[in-house]
Protein backbone atom coordinates (compact mmCIF):
# COMPACT_ATOMS: atom_id res chain seq x y z
CA UNK A 1 0.00 0.00 0.00
CA UNK A 2 1.44 3.46 -0.78
CA UNK A 3 2.05 6.32 1.79
CA UNK A 4 -0.35 8.37 -0.21
CA UNK A 5 -3.04 5.85 0.25
CA UNK A 6 -2.40 5.34 3.70
CA UNK A 7 -2.73 8.60 4.74
CA UNK A 8 -5.89 9.09 3.04
CA UNK A 9 -6.70 5.92 4.73
CA UNK A 10 -6.55 7.34 8.09
CA UNK A 11 -8.41 10.34 7.05
CA UNK A 12 -11.24 8.52 5.75
CA UNK A 13 -11.31 6.37 8.74
CA UNK A 14 -10.85 9.13 11.52
CA UNK A 15 -13.82 10.65 9.55
CA UNK A 16 -16.05 7.46 9.51
CA UNK A 17 -16.91 6.88 12.83
CA UNK A 18 -18.58 10.43 13.85
CA UNK A 19 -20.12 10.38 10.59
CA UNK A 20 -21.32 6.16 11.27
CA UNK A 21 -22.86 7.80 14.65
CA UNK A 22 -24.65 10.46 12.59
CA UNK A 23 -26.16 8.22 10.36
CA UNK A 24 -26.71 4.95 12.85
CA UNK A 25 -28.21 2.23 10.53
CA UNK A 26 -26.88 2.84 7.67
CA UNK A 27 -26.18 0.32 5.34
CA UNK A 28 -22.34 -1.03 4.20
CA UNK A 29 -23.20 -0.23 0.59
CA UNK A 30 -25.16 3.71 1.24
CA UNK A 31 -21.30 4.21 3.61
CA UNK A 32 -19.60 2.97 0.84
CA UNK A 33 -20.80 5.61 -1.54
CA UNK A 34 -20.74 8.07 0.84
CA UNK A 35 -17.22 8.12 1.60
CA UNK A 36 -16.60 7.17 -2.68
CA UNK A 37 -15.08 3.56 -2.29
CA UNK A 38 -15.88 0.01 -2.78
CA UNK A 39 -18.37 -2.05 -0.86
CA UNK A 40 -15.33 -4.43 0.28
CA UNK A 41 -12.69 -1.52 1.01
CA UNK A 42 -15.56 -0.13 3.52
CA UNK A 43 -15.77 -3.37 5.37
CA UNK A 44 -11.71 -3.63 5.79
CA UNK A 45 -12.18 0.11 7.43
CA UNK A 46 -14.69 -1.04 9.82
CA UNK A 47 -12.42 -4.56 10.67
CA UNK A 48 -9.36 -2.55 11.46
CA UNK A 49 -11.44 -0.22 13.41
CA UNK A 50 -12.91 -2.79 16.03
CA UNK A 51 -9.61 -3.43 16.94
CA UNK A 52 -8.48 0.35 17.64
CA UNK A 53 -8.18 1.42 21.00
CA UNK A 54 -6.84 3.45 23.60
CA UNK A 55 -3.67 2.21 25.74
CA UNK A 56 -4.81 -1.04 26.98
CA UNK A 57 -6.62 -2.54 24.97
CA UNK A 58 -8.72 -4.79 26.46
CA UNK A 59 -12.35 -5.17 24.95
CA UNK A 60 -13.41 -1.79 27.10
CA UNK A 61 -11.11 0.60 25.65
CA UNK A 62 -11.52 -0.72 21.39
CA UNK A 63 -13.58 0.64 19.60
CA UNK A 64 -17.25 -1.56 19.40
CA UNK A 65 -18.88 -1.30 16.05
CA UNK A 66 -21.87 -3.87 15.32
CA UNK A 67 -21.95 -4.19 10.89
CA UNK A 68 -22.42 -7.88 10.21
CA UNK A 69 -25.86 -8.96 11.38
CA UNK A 70 -28.43 -7.30 9.63
CA UNK A 71 -26.26 -5.37 6.81
CA UNK A 72 -26.56 -2.25 8.67
CA UNK A 73 -23.59 -0.39 10.88
CA UNK A 74 -24.33 0.63 14.54
CA UNK A 75 -21.54 2.68 16.46
CA UNK A 76 -21.66 1.05 19.96
CA UNK A 77 -18.27 2.25 21.68
CA UNK A 78 -16.58 5.01 19.41
CA UNK A 79 -13.81 5.71 22.47
CA UNK A 80 -12.52 8.87 21.90
CA UNK A 81 -13.65 9.35 17.59
CA UNK A 82 -17.11 10.27 18.08
CA UNK A 83 -16.86 13.90 16.90
CA UNK A 84 -14.87 15.00 13.82
CA UNK A 85 -11.26 15.87 14.18
CA UNK A 86 -10.51 19.04 14.76
CA UNK A 87 -7.74 21.59 13.67
CA UNK A 88 -5.35 23.08 16.06
CA UNK A 89 -5.32 26.64 17.06
CA UNK A 90 -2.65 27.52 15.35
CA UNK A 91 -3.03 25.04 11.85
CA UNK A 92 -6.83 26.88 11.45
CA UNK A 93 -4.77 30.20 12.12
CA UNK A 94 -2.66 29.47 9.04
CA UNK A 95 -5.11 28.17 7.05
CA UNK A 96 -7.23 31.29 7.47
CA UNK A 97 -4.53 33.72 7.05
CA UNK A 98 -3.69 31.73 3.84
CA UNK A 99 -7.28 31.79 2.51
CA UNK A 100 -7.61 35.55 3.73
CA UNK A 101 -4.50 36.56 1.76
CA UNK A 102 -5.61 34.57 -1.51
CA UNK A 103 -8.66 36.72 -1.20
CA UNK A 104 -6.65 39.49 -2.26
CA UNK A 105 -4.95 37.73 -4.47
CA UNK A 106 -6.79 38.69 -8.35
CA UNK A 107 -7.55 35.85 -10.81
CA UNK A 108 -9.69 32.83 -11.53
CA UNK A 109 -10.78 31.79 -8.40
CA UNK A 110 -13.57 31.66 -6.62
CA UNK A 111 -13.18 34.67 -4.57
CA UNK A 112 -16.63 34.28 -2.30
CA UNK A 113 -15.89 30.60 -2.14
CA UNK A 114 -12.46 31.97 -0.19
CA UNK A 115 -14.32 33.94 1.65
CA UNK A 116 -17.22 31.55 2.97
CA UNK A 117 -14.37 28.72 3.64
CA UNK A 118 -12.67 31.29 6.10
CA UNK A 119 -15.77 32.52 7.96
CA UNK A 120 -16.71 28.79 8.03
CA UNK A 121 -12.91 27.91 9.63
CA UNK A 122 -13.00 31.25 12.07
CA UNK A 123 -16.84 29.94 13.01
CA UNK A 124 -15.16 26.48 13.83
CA UNK A 125 -12.20 26.99 15.80
CA UNK A 126 -14.07 29.79 17.96
CA UNK A 127 -12.09 33.10 17.44
CA UNK A 128 -12.22 35.22 20.18
CA UNK A 129 -12.36 38.23 18.18
CA UNK A 130 -13.83 37.48 14.56
CA UNK A 131 -12.82 38.89 11.74
CA UNK A 132 -10.47 41.20 13.41
CA UNK A 133 -8.27 38.45 14.99
CA UNK A 134 -6.49 37.24 11.51
CA UNK A 135 -6.52 40.51 8.93
CA UNK A 136 -4.55 40.06 5.90
CA UNK A 137 -3.45 43.34 4.67
CA UNK A 138 -1.27 43.07 1.42
CA UNK A 139 -0.22 45.60 -0.29
CA UNK A 140 -2.04 45.72 -3.09
CA UNK A 141 -4.46 48.16 -4.17
CA UNK A 142 -7.88 47.19 -4.77
CA UNK A 143 -8.45 48.83 -8.25
CA UNK A 144 -5.69 47.13 -9.01
CA UNK A 145 -6.43 43.95 -8.27
CA UNK A 146 -10.49 44.14 -9.46
CA UNK A 147 -8.76 45.66 -12.30
CA UNK A 148 -6.42 42.61 -13.22
CA UNK A 149 -9.35 39.99 -12.43
CA UNK A 150 -11.77 41.56 -14.55
CA UNK A 151 -9.12 41.67 -17.27
CA UNK A 152 -7.60 38.31 -16.81
CA UNK A 153 -11.43 37.02 -17.29
CA UNK A 154 -12.64 39.37 -19.96
CA UNK A 155 -9.46 38.67 -21.75
CA UNK A 156 -8.94 42.41 -22.41
CA UNK A 157 -6.26 44.64 -21.84
CA UNK A 158 -5.05 47.06 -19.32
CA UNK A 159 -2.87 50.42 -19.10
CA UNK A 160 -0.70 50.52 -16.29
CA UNK A 161 1.32 52.89 -14.97
CA UNK A 162 4.34 50.84 -13.33
CA UNK A 163 7.38 52.00 -10.95
CA UNK A 164 10.25 49.66 -12.52
CA UNK A 165 12.12 47.71 -9.23
CA UNK A 166 14.80 47.19 -12.31
CA UNK A 167 14.92 50.60 -13.74
CA UNK A 168 13.67 52.68 -11.37
CA UNK A 169 11.43 54.19 -13.76
CA UNK A 170 8.01 55.18 -13.98
CA UNK A 171 6.13 53.62 -17.35
CA UNK A 172 3.47 53.85 -18.85
CA UNK A 173 2.37 50.50 -20.61
CA UNK A 174 -0.53 48.56 -22.63
CA UNK A 175 -0.31 44.92 -21.00
CA UNK A 176 -2.20 41.61 -21.82
CA UNK A 177 -2.81 40.04 -18.94
CA UNK A 178 -2.00 36.02 -18.86
CA UNK A 179 -2.23 35.34 -14.98
CA UNK A 180 -1.18 36.01 -11.50
CA UNK A 181 1.15 33.79 -9.63
CA UNK A 182 2.36 34.23 -6.37
CA UNK A 183 6.23 33.68 -5.16
CA UNK A 184 8.15 34.46 -1.95
CA UNK A 185 4.76 36.48 -0.44
CA UNK A 186 4.19 38.58 -3.38
CA UNK A 187 2.06 38.63 -6.35
CA UNK A 188 3.27 38.29 -9.97
CA UNK A 189 1.33 39.43 -12.49
CA UNK A 190 2.57 37.58 -16.01
CA UNK A 191 1.58 39.70 -19.20
CA UNK A 192 2.72 40.62 -22.63
CA UNK A 193 4.08 44.20 -22.55
CA UNK A 194 3.52 45.85 -25.86
CA UNK A 195 5.69 48.70 -24.55
CA UNK A 196 8.44 46.10 -24.64
CA UNK A 197 7.15 43.62 -27.27
CA UNK A 198 7.68 40.45 -25.09
CA UNK A 199 6.42 38.98 -21.76
CA UNK A 200 7.04 40.70 -18.81
CA UNK A 201 6.31 40.16 -14.83
CA UNK A 202 4.99 42.89 -12.75
CA UNK A 203 5.01 43.22 -9.64
CA UNK A 204 1.20 44.17 -8.25
CA UNK A 205 2.06 46.16 -5.35
CA UNK A 206 4.21 48.50 -8.41
CA UNK A 207 1.74 49.34 -10.49
CA UNK A 208 0.62 52.98 -9.70
CA UNK A 209 -2.19 53.18 -12.26
CA UNK A 210 -4.88 51.07 -14.18
CA UNK A 211 -6.90 51.54 -16.81
CA UNK A 212 -9.17 49.17 -19.53
CA UNK A 213 -7.10 49.86 -22.67
CA UNK A 214 -9.15 51.03 -25.55
CA UNK A 215 -9.27 48.68 -28.79
CA UNK A 216 -9.18 44.81 -29.53
CA UNK A 217 -6.41 42.73 -28.01
CA UNK A 218 -3.37 41.76 -30.84
CA UNK A 219 -0.69 40.01 -28.92
CA UNK A 220 1.69 38.70 -31.77
CA UNK A 221 3.56 35.35 -31.42
CA UNK A 222 5.33 35.37 -28.50
CA UNK A 223 8.80 33.69 -28.53
CA UNK A 224 10.14 31.48 -25.92
CA UNK A 225 12.50 33.68 -23.90
CA UNK A 226 15.74 31.10 -23.95
CA UNK A 227 17.45 33.92 -21.86
CA UNK A 228 19.48 32.16 -18.89
CA UNK A 229 20.43 33.87 -16.08
CA UNK A 230 23.43 35.44 -15.53
CA UNK A 231 25.78 35.09 -12.31
CA UNK A 232 28.19 37.69 -10.55
CA UNK A 233 30.79 37.17 -7.79
CA UNK A 234 30.46 40.09 -5.15
CA UNK A 235 32.57 40.87 -2.24
CA UNK A 236 29.95 41.77 0.33
CA UNK A 237 31.06 43.97 3.67
CA UNK A 238 29.21 43.18 6.91
CA UNK A 239 26.90 45.84 6.99
CA UNK A 240 25.26 44.79 3.91
CA UNK A 241 25.44 41.08 4.37
CA UNK A 242 22.43 40.62 5.72
CA UNK A 243 21.35 41.46 1.82
CA UNK A 244 22.94 37.38 1.40
CA UNK A 245 20.48 36.02 2.60
CA UNK A 246 17.38 37.91 1.50
CA UNK A 247 18.89 37.58 -2.21
CA UNK A 248 19.56 34.33 -2.12
CA UNK A 249 23.42 34.44 -2.43
CA UNK A 250 25.58 31.28 -2.48
CA UNK A 251 28.53 31.74 -0.18
CA UNK A 252 31.50 31.11 -1.07
CA UNK A 253 33.84 31.94 1.80
CA UNK A 254 35.84 34.61 3.70
CA UNK A 255 38.20 36.66 2.03
CA UNK A 256 41.28 38.12 3.84
CA UNK A 257 40.13 41.88 4.25
CA UNK A 258 36.99 40.16 6.23
CA UNK A 259 34.39 40.86 3.25
CA UNK A 260 32.34 37.69 2.31
CA UNK A 261 32.41 36.35 -1.07
CA UNK A 262 28.99 35.19 -3.05
CA UNK A 263 27.89 34.22 -6.25
CA UNK A 264 24.64 35.86 -7.09
CA UNK A 265 22.10 35.05 -10.15
CA UNK A 266 20.38 38.03 -11.92
CA UNK A 267 18.27 37.79 -15.05
CA UNK A 268 18.95 42.23 -15.89
CA UNK A 269 22.51 43.93 -14.95
CA UNK A 270 20.46 47.09 -14.65
CA UNK A 271 19.03 45.38 -11.49
CA UNK A 272 22.52 44.34 -9.92
CA UNK A 273 24.25 47.64 -11.19
CA UNK A 274 21.29 49.60 -9.25
CA UNK A 275 21.86 46.90 -5.90
CA UNK A 276 25.94 47.83 -5.65
CA UNK A 277 24.68 51.28 -5.75
CA UNK A 278 22.12 51.09 -3.41
CA UNK A 279 24.54 49.82 -0.91
CA UNK A 280 27.22 52.48 -0.83
CA UNK A 281 30.47 50.78 -1.75
CA UNK A 282 29.55 48.03 0.98
CA UNK A 283 29.18 45.77 -1.78
CA UNK A 284 31.74 45.69 -4.66
CA UNK A 285 31.46 43.78 -8.19
CA UNK A 286 34.18 41.33 -8.29
CA UNK A 287 32.97 39.74 -11.85
CA UNK A 288 31.60 40.17 -14.30
CA UNK A 289 34.24 42.87 -15.52
CA UNK A 290 31.09 44.81 -18.04
CA UNK A 291 28.92 44.66 -14.53
CA UNK A 292 32.26 46.23 -12.84
CA UNK A 293 32.47 49.47 -15.81
CA UNK A 294 28.32 49.89 -15.76
CA UNK A 295 28.68 50.28 -12.23
CA UNK A 296 31.50 52.93 -12.75
CA UNK A 297 29.63 54.64 -15.24
CA UNK A 298 26.47 54.80 -13.25
CA UNK A 299 28.34 56.07 -10.33
CA UNK A 300 29.69 58.87 -12.39
CA UNK A 301 26.89 59.75 -14.12
CA UNK A 302 25.38 60.53 -11.09
CA UNK A 303 27.96 62.32 -9.54
CA UNK A 304 28.50 65.02 -12.61
CA UNK A 305 24.90 66.17 -11.38
CA UNK A 306 26.77 66.87 -8.09
CA UNK A 307 29.51 68.66 -9.34
CA UNK A 308 27.38 71.08 -11.33
CA UNK A 309 24.66 71.98 -8.46
CA UNK A 310 27.60 73.05 -6.01
CA UNK A 311 25.79 75.43 -5.07
CA UNK A 312 22.93 72.96 -2.86
CA UNK A 313 26.18 72.21 -0.82
CA UNK B 1 20.95 42.55 25.70
CA UNK B 2 24.40 41.28 24.56
CA UNK B 3 26.39 40.82 27.70
CA UNK B 4 29.54 40.35 25.64
CA UNK B 5 28.85 43.45 23.37
CA UNK B 6 27.79 44.76 26.40
CA UNK B 7 24.47 46.19 24.25
CA UNK B 8 21.33 45.38 23.09
CA UNK B 9 21.27 43.15 20.03
CA UNK B 10 18.43 41.33 17.95
CA UNK B 11 19.38 37.60 17.50
CA UNK B 12 17.69 36.01 14.39
CA UNK B 13 16.33 32.50 15.87
CA UNK B 14 16.78 30.66 13.28
CA UNK B 15 20.32 31.23 12.81
CA UNK B 16 20.87 29.58 16.50
CA UNK B 17 22.72 26.76 15.72
CA UNK B 18 23.28 25.40 19.36
CA UNK B 19 20.33 24.08 21.78
CA UNK B 20 19.97 27.61 24.05
CA UNK B 21 20.30 27.14 28.15
CA UNK B 22 19.01 29.04 30.61
CA UNK B 23 21.97 30.48 32.60
CA UNK B 24 20.54 32.26 35.95
CA UNK B 25 18.22 35.17 36.31
CA UNK B 26 17.71 38.16 33.90
CA UNK B 27 19.96 40.81 34.87
CA UNK B 28 19.36 43.53 32.33
CA UNK B 29 15.42 43.51 32.33
CA UNK B 30 14.39 46.34 29.40
CA UNK B 31 13.81 49.45 31.00
CA UNK B 32 9.91 50.33 31.26
CA UNK B 33 8.40 51.83 28.00
CA UNK B 34 10.79 50.06 25.67
CA UNK B 35 9.33 49.38 22.43
CA UNK B 36 11.74 46.18 21.81
CA UNK B 37 10.33 46.22 17.73
CA UNK B 38 11.70 49.37 17.61
CA UNK B 39 15.10 48.23 18.15
CA UNK B 40 14.76 45.38 15.10
CA UNK B 41 12.39 47.41 12.84
CA UNK B 42 12.99 51.25 12.25
CA UNK B 43 10.27 51.68 10.31
CA UNK B 44 8.12 51.46 13.56
CA UNK B 45 10.31 54.26 15.17
CA UNK B 46 8.01 57.12 16.49
CA UNK B 47 9.58 60.49 16.96
CA UNK B 48 11.20 62.90 14.09
CA UNK B 49 11.13 61.14 10.57
CA UNK B 50 14.29 62.02 8.30
CA UNK B 51 13.37 64.43 5.68
CA UNK B 52 15.26 65.99 2.38
CA UNK B 53 14.41 68.00 -0.51
CA UNK B 54 15.60 66.20 -3.86
CA UNK B 55 15.14 66.64 -7.50
CA UNK B 56 14.27 63.69 -9.51
CA UNK B 57 14.61 63.61 -13.69
CA UNK B 58 10.91 62.74 -15.49
CA UNK B 59 10.17 59.28 -15.41
CA UNK B 60 12.80 58.24 -12.81
CA UNK B 61 13.04 57.67 -9.31
CA UNK B 62 10.33 55.26 -9.11
CA UNK B 63 11.22 54.39 -5.47
CA UNK B 64 12.15 58.00 -4.17
CA UNK B 65 8.84 59.25 -5.58
CA UNK B 66 7.28 56.78 -3.05
CA UNK B 67 8.40 58.34 -0.11
CA UNK B 68 7.01 61.71 -1.21
CA UNK B 69 3.44 62.80 -0.23
CA UNK B 70 4.03 65.96 -3.56
CA UNK B 71 2.17 65.75 -6.33
CA UNK B 72 4.51 65.57 -9.42
CA UNK B 73 3.50 63.40 -12.73
CA UNK B 74 5.85 60.70 -13.08
CA UNK B 75 6.80 62.28 -16.57
CA UNK B 76 7.61 65.03 -15.34
CA UNK B 77 10.97 66.69 -13.49
CA UNK B 78 10.99 68.45 -10.79
CA UNK B 79 11.42 68.82 -6.97
CA UNK B 80 10.10 66.74 -4.06
CA UNK B 81 10.27 66.67 -0.04
CA UNK B 82 10.85 62.94 1.09
CA UNK B 83 10.92 61.23 4.66
CA UNK B 84 11.81 57.96 5.82
CA UNK B 85 11.80 57.11 9.36
CA UNK B 86 15.74 55.63 8.74
CA UNK B 87 18.61 57.59 7.20
CA UNK B 88 20.17 54.70 5.88
CA UNK B 89 16.71 53.75 3.91
CA UNK B 90 16.66 57.46 2.44
CA UNK B 91 20.36 57.31 1.16
CA UNK B 92 19.81 53.35 0.54
CA UNK B 93 16.59 54.91 -1.72
CA UNK B 94 18.25 57.44 -3.61
CA UNK B 95 21.53 56.08 -4.63
CA UNK B 96 19.35 53.49 -6.15
CA UNK B 97 18.10 55.69 -8.17
CA UNK B 98 21.74 56.45 -9.42
CA UNK B 99 21.50 59.82 -11.85
CA UNK B 100 17.89 59.81 -11.74
CA UNK B 101 17.36 61.48 -8.12
CA UNK B 102 19.59 64.19 -6.71
CA UNK B 103 19.12 65.42 -2.50
CA UNK B 104 19.71 69.09 -2.56
CA UNK B 105 18.97 69.32 1.16
CA UNK B 106 20.66 68.99 3.90
CA UNK B 107 23.78 69.30 3.13
CA UNK B 108 25.51 66.77 5.65
CA UNK B 109 22.88 63.96 3.33
CA UNK B 110 24.06 65.18 0.03
CA UNK B 111 27.73 64.95 1.25
CA UNK B 112 27.33 61.79 2.73
CA UNK B 113 25.91 60.72 -1.25
CA UNK B 114 29.13 62.28 -2.90
CA UNK B 115 31.03 60.34 -0.83
CA UNK B 116 29.68 57.17 -1.50
CA UNK B 117 28.76 57.43 -4.82
CA UNK B 118 32.82 58.67 -4.89
CA UNK B 119 33.83 55.08 -2.58
CA UNK B 120 31.67 52.96 -5.21
CA UNK B 121 33.23 55.02 -8.82
CA UNK B 122 36.88 54.39 -7.26
CA UNK B 123 36.28 51.04 -6.17
CA UNK B 124 34.76 49.85 -9.20
CA UNK B 125 37.46 51.39 -11.72
CA UNK B 126 40.62 49.69 -10.29
CA UNK B 127 41.32 47.08 -12.37
CA UNK B 128 40.40 43.48 -11.20
CA UNK B 129 43.28 40.32 -12.13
Amino acid sequence: MSSSTSAERLSRMLALVPWLIAHDGVTIEEAATHFGISAEQLEKDLWLLIVCGLPGYGPDQLVDIDFWDDGRIHVLDAQTLDRPLRLGADEAMTLILGLRLLEQVPGVHDRSALVSAAAKLGQAVDLPDGEAAVSAQPQIDEAVSAAVATAINLGADLMITYASGTSDIVSERRISPQQVVLADGRAYLEAYCHLAGALRTFRLDRIMKISAASGSRDIPEIAPDLSAASAAILAVEAGSSWLIDVLGAQALGTDRDGRQRVRLEYADPRWLVRLVLSRGGQIEILEPASVRIDVTDAAASALRAYAEHQSFA
Amino acid sequence: YDRDKQGTRAFRLSRMVSDPTASGGIEHPAPSGTDLRSLIDPSSRSGERLSARVRVAAGAGAAVRRLSNDELAVDVAGELRIEAADGGALLSTVLFAGDGVEIMEPAPLRAEIVEALSRLRDMHAEARS
